[in-house]
């Protein structure tokens, strides 16, 4: 039964993006709000500063994103018959790391 | 009892946001008005560090900041990292708040994320500098992308860089989930 804290579909958004929303409030919002908008070094800085961060945060969902690596490609042993090898196994079980837990 | 207990974990999580985001005003409003004495705090650790990695020399010029006659080149109060010190301590606070069970957790947390936004601050900061300090005896510019240019986007590319290893760093000693629910 689903609590009614937890409503059925509330959306998951990844946690990379606090930081980079907090950078952008302090170093473009805030000083927009005061008044900085109106100069024209602020749009050169708003643009280095909105493209690059934009770019690094979006790299650090992608990396965040990419399929774990199996160590099951290093040590393959498949018997005649296809099934994997007894290390195989081993290696699949003790497989370490926080995107591997996901897999096994 | 469940609603309770979300209800008391959802008043904490507000508590810290409120804390940190007020705190981080204060600051800002703080900063806005500082001069370079009221940042020596901030700006004499920064300089002693940019001198150990690069060997330059600065001296402090009262009112002013740090100068190093010999690169031309000023550590003025501008150059505090006060708002990445603000980035840092808000992103730990608000990112990893869902983390804590109880207000000791809670104020342990907050005490945590200023400690490591301030020391954080100070290496980025440093590193900033002193990867700044060769573009500008160079003169660097490349393109569309002046001199002035160059050291604002060095400065984004170290800062978030920072932030980044900061947060991640954090994430995994608290074990943060990697996504949160609006």
């Amino acid at each position: 039964m689903i609590s009614r804290s937890e409503p059925r579909s509330r959306r998951r958004v990844p946690l990379v993006l606090v930081p980079w929303i907090v950078y952008l409030g302090v170093t473009l919002v805030a000083p927009a709000l005061n008044g900085a908008a109106r100069s024209e070094a602020f749009a050169e800085h708003a643009i280095i500063t909105l493209g690059i961060s934009g770019a690094m945060t979006m790299l650090w969902l992608a990396a965040g994103r990419r399929p774990p690596r199996r160590r099951l490609d290093s040590t393959r042993e498949v018997a005649p018959n296809g099934a994997l090898g007894h290390r195989d196994t081993l290696a699949a079980l003790n497989c370490s790391g926080d995107e591997c837990s996901r897999d096994f | 009892m469940r609603i309770g207990s979300a209800w008391r974990s959802r008043a904490g999580d507000t508590a810290v946001a409120v804390a940190a985001l007020g705190a981080a005003w204060a600051l800002k409003a703080f900063y806005s008005r500082a001069g370079a004495d009221d940042v020596r705090w901030v700006l004499a650790p920064t300089v002693r560090l940019v001198e150990w990695t690069t060997g330059a020399t600065f001296e402090y010029e009262a009112h002013q900041g740090y100068l190093s006659r010999d690169h031309l080149y000023a550590i003025v109060p501008a150059c505090a990292g006060i708002n990445f010190l603000i980035v840092a301590f808000c992103s730990l606070c608000l990112g990893l708040t869902h983390t804590c069970r109880g207000i000791l957790a809670r104020v342990a947390l907050v005490a945590a994320s200023a400690l490591a936004a301030y020391a954080t601050t100070l290496v980025a900061n440093a590193a900033r500098i002193a990867l700044a300090l060769p573009l500008h005896d160079a003169g660097a510019a490349w393109g569309p992308l002046t001199p002035d240019r160059v050291h604002c986007a060095e400065g984004v590319i170290v800062y978030c860089l920072c932030l980044g290893l900061l947060f991640a760093t954090a994430t995994r000693v608290t074990g943060a989930r990697h996504d949160f629910a609006l």
